[in-house]
């Protein structure tokens, strides 16, 4: 029923939203540690905050309202179990195979005469609902003659029973058939005559006064009568909610009719519900009325999500804004506009801690763990440590619930790790026993995994903001593929740390990867961690080999490839995360004329190392007594060159093509940005060519090295772009009058590229 | 009310009222005369309310609109079958020929099986002839934006639907720009009549887009001349939304903010044409705004949509031809000047 509340109420938003062009986005993506599910039972669930229209917590666990099934739990004393009741109220329908009905514990016992009215009562329900139950094809109408019918004998029971939970939920169907009749009359008359005079305490007269108020033709006492019913159940509250005025003074006639404090605030709760903005006075104003309410704690917990969504998500899943052909051009707006909504929030979330604690202090508010513990995690979020110490004291005094002492704990873990830099044994063992006890919650925390990797993705963006690549590494790879980051989106534990290592890491920070991976005494804690990235040794091996080779440092590059078995070179599947025969199949020597992803005229391929070696071969021979100098040195530049973002072979240093430089990435990336290295040695082939001609041509390969430069001058520092891309051929034409034009296409290249034979 | 948009009767209108009537009537009864054989005048109707103003029907009068094209419901894909939803309610009766529209999402056509679309063809007819009751029935139009993946059951449905239909009423489909500019890919509807929808044409979600709704340089690329295999009717839009966008990234259509509104608020401030930035946090229609967002307002203007008329008149054969208006709003009968003229192009 939940969900089918849900996608009318997706379809029916006054806003057409649209998925966005990126993906993931919206709740995928929010950020979460405090649990929306500290106050209100699982029927208030939409009312949690969601980027959404309603929140779909546990929006699968029952079919059927919470609050009526509990009732039905006490009236059959315990007997049957929560699970057996929902399924017979709220499942079965007029489709469902007998045999399937007949493995309910309650139609067996019900079978054998137990009771018989409950049965009676339930059989008669389900039939009124099958009356009642329009087809969405129209071909199966409401059986008016029908519903007329069971309004008899539903009149008949309730005169003749004497079981007061039975006749007034007899009395409740008489009024929701006659609501669908159009027959308010009788819907009124049965509301004053059954309903209120019922002695039951029960849910199911809010149900009715639901139906009642739906007949009030005054609008505003209407609404009245809704606010009343959303206060005391929340079955209807997505209706009310929806149906409700969105602001102050659109239910100015509404207030009138509110006689006490609890009238009123349950009025303004439904505004601050509808409010997805800044809420603070409303709920401020509330608590001035009815600090103990159900209500104002669902609403002081929505607040929280709220702040932690604009505070924190963009903080800890790095999915920024702005995905779009032309951002750069207009990141200097967006990056002030960021800024300045990040002060904004941080404000605003200081003066909403500072007011509830006003009102702790001022009101007598009864669920003074919940509080304290908001209190807590808001001191937290502002980055106060004592204030955090001193009311997570406070909250641990006041915690009964299983679901706070959770919430107590994730604190703890957060606020922890955020003031500790030591990774010694001592803090290790607090955060592993911290880690254990966590776990004695899963069941009180709703989507634990999910949760346990929020606190994760916590922990490794603290030990990014130290540059503290290995441990940031280790507590990603915990970060489960659900829970959407920059690292962690669409791949199984473990391999977050690759994608995090290789953006960031130097030689030097993997250097210290790999010796806490070699480490022997390891703690239990850094045994956890180290867990779920042992599959990736060869991946993160390559990876610490590659950074050298970035860096240019071969012969500790070459070291390290060489600790890498053959096969892996082999791999031609996902299994690593790359298939490493089919990106490394051009030939990285030869000449790049066309550009990006073409060339192998010549067949040849290397592995990694192979490559390594030969550059390191040829830079011998350079620097040796040895003819054919500038030919060596041009290989070398195309060496170079291929390794660049417009080379033919990139996938020797980088794991992807990216036409943009990142900033988000913390190592070097210029290498691959600009030609530099490639430049260097095309200006040493041409100064050592042994004709003109050769001469020439490695002049026209250093000015592909300038014009890719020009390309992405917005992005990458031009060493050697000074001029236009005319006056450059202007100079090229002064120092090689004779091939400058034949050179400015590629029709001769074969013949000036094999000069250096012709000495 | 009353439309005077020629010049010449406005003038005749100061002096004589009675005089300027009759004018009138000759004028349009002249303008009708004028009219290329075939080519009829109409209108979309988006609304779940069919509940046209005394002013809408003098306006419709007033332009010659000839069909009514109404949105009849939308066929989404249920957790197990496919529903309708959003369903119209017929408020208003007039004289002028109605077409149902349904637009059904490539959903419901990826979830059936092929064994299911008879079935689903009869409820789809079924509804339709439901909520038509007994008016007449002259045509009915699909509108389903199918992919090759969806194509085969797509125009399975269609054969199937126009078994179902009488012989007399025709089946027509929408035709989206690529749908017509690649008809080899896309392939042809099995249907009576195609509807070139000249609108929505752009990227919704490009924060760089100058305008989704009408772009007539994207357009143009696809208004190749050729023969396209069905008769074509043509829509075209008149209608606004603003989009906002977060830091370039789209996050929703807001229809209801005015150009008015966004031009004259003290709430925006405009650092190029059509673009408002919100100056402060803000909750405004059930939404919170955040300092910094932004309003893209995208309409129609007049220069733009005789542009595109002009085109599309200029290489679509349109020889008996319906030139619709997407879509009929109240604000639309402030827009007879601009859609008369559009009208005018093909006539």
């Amino acid at each position: 029923m939940k969900n089918w509340m849900l996608s009318i109420a997706f379809l029916s938003s006054s806003f057409v939203s649209l998925a966005c062009a990126w993906y993931p986005y919206g709740e995928e993506v929010r950020f979460s540690l405090f649990g929306s599910h500290l106050a209100g039972h699982n029927d208030a669930s939409p009312l949690f905050y969601s980027c959404h229209f309603f929140n779909d917590y546990k929006v699968d666990e029952y079919r059927g309202p919470t609050e009526n099934l509990n009732e039905w739990y006490d009236y059959f004393h315990g007997k049957y179990k929560t699970e057996a009741i929902d399924e017979l109220l709220y499942h079965f329908d007029h489709d469902t195979k007998k045999n399937e009905v007949a493995k309910n514990p309650l139609i067996v016992s019900f079978v054998v005469g137990n009771h018989v009215n409950a049965a009676e009562y339930i059989m008669f329900a389900k039939k009124v609902e099958e009356q009642l139950r329009e087809d969405h094809w129209d071909k199966k109408k409401m059986d008016i003659e029908g519903l007329h019918r069971s309004i008899g004998i539903a009149q008949n029971k309730i005169l003749k029973l004497q079981d007061a939970y039975l006749q007034l939920r007899y009395a409740y169907q008489l009024i929701v058939m006659s609501y669908y009749l159009g027959k308010y009359d009788d819907v009124q008359g049965y509301y004053k005559n059954y309903i209120l005079k019922s002695p039951e305490k029960s849910v199911i007269k809010w149900w009715s006064m639901f139906f009642y108020a739906l007949t009030k033709e005054d609008e505003n006492k209407q609404n009245y009568l809704l606010a009343q019913v959303f206060d005391h159940s929340k079955s209807k509250a997505t209706y009310i909610y929806k149906k409700f005025p969105s602001d102050r003074l659109k239910a100015a006639g509404v207030l009138d009719f509110c006689k006490g404090n609890e009238d009123k605030a349950a009025v303004l709760s439904l505004l601050a519900f509808k409010n997805p903005g800044r809420a603070k006075d409303q709920i401020m104003e509330i608590a001035d009325l009815t600090p103990n309410s159900e209500l104002l704690d669902i609403l002081l917990i929505r607040e929280i999500n709220k702040m932690e969504d604009w505070y924190l998500t963009e903080k800890h899943t790095t999915y920024e804004t702005g995905i779009t052909s032309n951002y750069f051009s207009d990141r200097e707006k967006f990056d002030f506009i960021k800024a300045k909504n990040f002060q904004s929030d941080k404000k605003y979330l200081r003066d909403f801690r500072d007011m509830v604690s006003d009102i702790l202090e001022r009101k007598k508010v009864e669920n003074r763990s919940l509080w304290f513990t908001s209190l807590a995690y808001m001191s937290y979020m502002l980055d106060e440590k004592e204030a955090t110490e001193s009311y997570l004291h406070h909250a641990k005094k006041h915690a009964e619930t299983a679901e706070i002492k959770g919430q107590i704990l994730i604190t703890e873990i957060l606020h922890t790790v955020k003031y500790e830099d030591k990774w010694d044994e001592g803090f290790q063992a607090d955060l592993m026993r911290m880690f254990y006890g966590l776990e004695k919650f899963k069941k009180d925390i709703y989507d634990y995994d999910r949760f346990k990797s929020q606190i994760m993705l916590a922990i490794t963006n603290k030990y990014l903001e130290m540059d503290n690549f290995l441990l940031a590494s280790l507590f990603q790879s915990k970060v489960k593929a659900r829970v959407l980051s920059e690292y962690g989106w669409g791949y199984e534990p473990g391999y977050q740390s690759f994608d995090l290592l290789n953006e960031n890491a130097t030689s030097e920070d993997m250097d210290e990867f790999f010796a806490f991976w070699n480490k022997k005494d390891k703690t239990p804690l850094e045994e956890w961690l180290m867990e779920d990235i042992k599959k990736y040794k060869w991946r993160l091996t390559d990876l610490w080999a590659t950074q050298y080779f970035r860096e240019d440092k071969l012969d500790k590059a070459l070291a390290i490839y060489r600790t890498i078995p053959d096969s892996v070179w082999q791999v031609d599947n996902w299994e690593l995360h790359y298939y490493y025969k089919q990106e490394l199949d051009n030939d990285p020597f030869e000449t790049n004329i066309y550009g990006r992803g073409r060339g192998n005229e010549s067949g040849n391929t290397y592995t990694k190392p192979e490559f390594v070696a030969e550059i390191i071969r040829l830079k011998g021979l350079l620097e040796g007594d040895t003819k054919n100098k500038d030919y060596y040195a041009m290989l070398l530049g195309n060496a170079y060159y291929n390794m660049s973002y417009h080379g033919n072979s990139y996938y020797y240093t980088e794991y992807g093509w990216s036409g943009y430089e990142n900033d988000d990435y913390a190592r070097d990336q210029s290498y691959y940005y600009t030609a530099e290295r490639a430049f260097k040695y095309y200006e040493m082939a041409e100064s050592l060519a042994v004709n003109t001609e050769f001469a020439a041509f490695c002049y026209r390969l250093q000015l592909k090295c300038v014009f890719d430069e020009m390309w992405y001058n917005d992005s990458i520092k031009n060493k050697h772009a000074k001029m236009s891309r005319e006056q450059e051929w202007d100079v090229f034409a002064g120092r090689y009058p004779e091939h400058y034009q034949l050179l400015m296409g590629c029709d001769h290249f074969d013949y000036y590229s094999s000069a250096w034979k012709r000495s | 009310m009353i439309y005077f948009k020629s010049p010449l009767i406005l003038d005749s209108i100061e002096v004589n009222m009675r005089f300027s009537l009759s004018v009138l009537i000759v004028f349009l009864l002249l303008n009708s005369c004028e009219q290329e054989p075939g080519i009829e005048r109409g209108f979309y109707h988006w609304n779940s309310r069919f509940s046209l103003t005394d002013s809408q029907l003098n306006f419709l009068e007033e332009i010659n609109a000839e069909v009514l094209y109404v949105h009849y419901f939308d066929v989404i894909m249920g957790e197990q079958e496919p529903l309708p939803i959003a369903e119209v309610k017929m408020d208003t009766e007039t004289n002028l020929s109605i077409v149902p529209v349904v637009y059904i999402t490539t959903a419901v056509f990826s979830a059936l099986d092929s064994t299911e679309i008879p079935d689903f063809a009869q409820k789809v007819y079924q509804k339709i002839t439901d909520i038509h009751g007994s008016r007449a029935l002259s045509e009915i139009q699909m509108d389903c934006d199918w992919t090759p993946s969806v194509q085969d059951k797509y125009f399975y449905f269609l054969e199937q639907f126009k078994s179902i239909m009488p012989d007399k009423t025709k089946l027509s489909a929408t035709v989206r720009l690529y749908q017509y500019k690649y008809p080899d890919i896309a392939g042809v509807p099995p249907v009576d009549r195609g509807l070139l929808m000249y609108y929505n044409m752009g990227s919704l979600t490009d924060y760089h887009e100058p305008n989704s709704i009408l772009n007539n340089k994207l357009g143009e690329q696809y208004l190749v001349e050729k023969e396209y295999p069905l008769p074509l009717d043509i829509a075209l839009p008149n209608f606004s939304w603003a989009l906002l966008f977060r830091q370039g990234e789209f996050q929703q259509i807001c229809p209801q903010f005015s150009e008015n509104e966004l031009k004259n608020s003290p709430l925006f401030v405009s650092d190029q044409a059509d673009h408002y930035i919100f100056t402060k946090d803000t909750v405004m229609y059930e939404t919170y705004f955040r300092f910094g967002d932004e309003l893209r307002y995208e309409s129609c203007s007049e220069q733009e949509l005789l542009k595109a008329a002009e085109m599309i008149e200029e290489k679509i054969a349109h020889q008996n031809a319906r030139i619709l208006i997407y879509h009929l709003q109240e604000k639309t009968i402030n827009d007879y000047e601009k859609l008369d003229a559009v009208y005018r192009v093909f006539e």
